[in-house]
């Protein structure tokens, strides 16, 4: 298949890069390696009731992206969320609390804003890309994806996780120069795992005092009350989070095992009840997010002799992080992804 | 004459109460919040120290004589750049363009050096320093220093703007090479008179550093075959590709 664009992963960097393109009157793919969109963004179902295991809220401060969040959003905001913060730890992103920085989170979970800006957009989820090729002597990138289909792009947008991103890149045959300068820019980026247990209580479980609380050393980098941003009526859920240190300890042990340990920490801090959830499910974000400090400026770029373009973009590409940052990523991409094909050629 | 007490006392409670809508997109406001006396190996100057709302950056602006309320005040603006203004770093000119301006602004009777702090978390610095050690390994690219170079123009050409403003200059003789200054500058307000090449001919204080650039020999040898960035602020200023 021939295309213009491609976006390889429909998290929000690679959806806000399709909007924006989108809405320049461009027609891109996207295609996604899970069953969904949205990636860190991430919102399970636990007996229907929707669960954050990822971000646990958005945050910002530009109005182009507070707008953005607005748009998606609107009216199932709870705005200002998270209200009460406890603990003297650092949240993962603490500009999040800064002055001039706004907060929310969707009642119907994080992942509605990622699914809103991928609404009308041609995605195809549960396509695994496995291998870039230059072909056309550098005027396309093919793209394989694990089940056998492969795609022919004039522009190619990388917005998938840094390690699969890096790996695609250096296994491209033949790897143009272009493209192998990218890589000790990757090699800059840093990023952290994030071991993360959703425990759901018995129907009656009193609810603690807090949105999200901090505790000021390991493991637990955060304990959040999910059912605090849901409609009345929701069961009582938390959402532990662990540190980055600690998930990088245990990130290869038994899920169960990690789970267990983080639960009864958080008992300790939080009250008995806190070890004896009726519901478990444990998630391992193996690159949960990018080491503060070590995002770049900007999205990457590298044009291919053939003039075929690869772009790079995600939440490392923008000084801000986070989900503010991988909006700004994608968007700034896209307006340096140059005019489309002339109707001409 | 530097400003006397009384004028100074005056200008700052004017400050203290100035409010403003801010300057430009970013909508930058700053506040003159002290002025002292700054003698320096360049000459006798008063320095004058800005608070801001946007950033927790003091920008400052060095004074010569009493440009309050003045035309065609020679006027430069420089950004920071620790490695080069501070640590005496060869790998930039902008220790050479800070004292050719302070010299310059000291030669005539008024003259104003706008310092912005510009240099932080996420931009400047630690991204300086990352686009220095690719540099050292040979991985010198467009690309890169775009990745690494990103800046706030803008908002630095607002503060800019407005510390002009809060100084009182009516108009202004930019010291610069760099035409986008003179545009953006004025965009935001400030008349501009003329422009005046900022350059460095060989002299007595810079030719031991253009005779070390040409003698590849001694101390400063490290310092040789790198990249080398002429006008201040270029370091993390690239031009955007055409799109």
């Amino acid at each position: 298949m021939d295309l213009d664009l491609l976006v390889i992963g429909a998290g929000v960097a690679g959806l806000a890069c399709a909007r924006a393109l989108t809405d320049a009157g461009r027609r891109p793919v996207v295609v996604e390696r899970a069953r969904g969109v949205g990636g860190r963004c991430a919102t399970r179902r636990v007996d229907g009731q929707p669960v954050d295991h990822g971000v646990p809220f958005l945050h910002g401060r530009t109005a182009a992206f507070l707008a953005a969040v607005e748009a998606a959003c609107g009216a199932d905001l709870v705005r200002g969320w998270p209200v009460a913060v406890v603990g003297d730890g650092v949240p993962c992103r603490p500009a999040a609390f800064e002055p001039g920085s706004a907060r929310s989170a969707p009642r119907a979970g994080v992942n509605a804003f990622p699914k809103a800006l991928a609404a009308g957009l041609d995605v195809r989820c549960g396509a695994e890309v496995v291998a870039l090729r230059e072909v056309a002597g550098g005027a396309r990138v093919e793209v394989a994806t694990r089940d056998g289909a492969t795609y022919a792009a004039r522009r190619l947008v990388l917005a998938t996780h840094l390690r699969a991103t890096a790996d695609l890149l250096a296994g491209m045959t033949p790897r143009p120069p272009a493209v192998a300068a990218l890589a000790p820019l990757l090699g800059l980026v840093a990023t952290a795992p994030c071991l993360a247990v959703i425990a759901r209580y018995p129907e009656g479980t009193p609810a603690p005092a807090f949105d999200v609380a901090w505790p000021p050393d390991g493991p637990l980098a955060a304990l959040v009350h999910d059912t605090a941003k849901r409609a009345p009526g929701a069961r009582r859920v938390l959402v532990v989070q662990a540190t980055a240190a600690w998930s990088r300890t245990h990130v290869e042990e038994a899920p169960s095992t990690w789970a267990r340990a983080l639960l009864d920490a958080a008992a300790t801090r939080f009250g008995a009840w806190v070890a004896t959830p009726d519901h478990v499910e444990p998630h391992a974000w193996r690159a949960a997010r990018v080491v503060e400090g070590t995002e770049l400026a900007a999205p990457l770029v590298a044009t291919l002799a053939g003039g075929a373009v690869v772009g790079v973009c995600g939440d490392a590409f923008d000084a801000r992080g986070g989900v503010e940052g991988a909006w700004h990523a994608g968007r700034a991409l896209a307006a340096r992804l140059g005019p489309g094909p002339s109707p001409a050629a | 004459m530097p400003l006397s007490p009384a004028q100074i006392d005056a200008v700052l409670r004017e400050e203290a109460t100035h409010e403003c809508a801010g300057v430009g997109s970013p909508k930058v406001c700053v506040r003159m919040v002290a002025i002292a006396d700054l003698p320096t190996r360049f000459g006798t100057f008063q320095v004058a120290a800005f608070w801001n709302n946007r950033d927790g950056k003091d920008h400052v602006a060095i004074l010569h004589g009493d440009p309050l309320d003045r035309e065609d005040v020679p006027t430069r603006v420089h950004s920071e750049c620790l490695t080069g203004d501070a640590l005496g770093s060869l790998r930039c000119d902008c220790r050479d363009q800070l004292e050719a301006a302070l010299r310059a602004i000291a030669a005539h009777e008024h003259g104003i050096v706008l310092y912005l702090r510009q240099e932080g978390r996420g931009i400047g610095l630690m991204n300086k320093v990352r686009a220095y050690g690719l540099q050292d390994r040979g991985l010198d690219t467009v690309e890169a220093n775009l990745a690494l170079g990103f800046r706030d123009d803008e908002r630095e050409y607002a503060v800019a703007a407005h510390m002009l403003h809060s100084l009182r200059v009516r108009s202004v003789r930019l010291l610069t090479n760099n035409p986008k200054k003179v545009d953006e500058l004025t965009r935001l307000g400030v008349v501009i008179t003329a422009r005046q090449p900022h350059v460095m001919p060989p002299n007595t204080y810079n030719r031991f550093y253009l005779e070390t650039k040409r003698d590849k020999s001694g101390h400063f040898f490290d310092a040789l075959g790198k990249p080398h960035l002429a006008e201040q602020g270029e370091v993390v200023e690239v031009a955007r590709e055409p799109s």
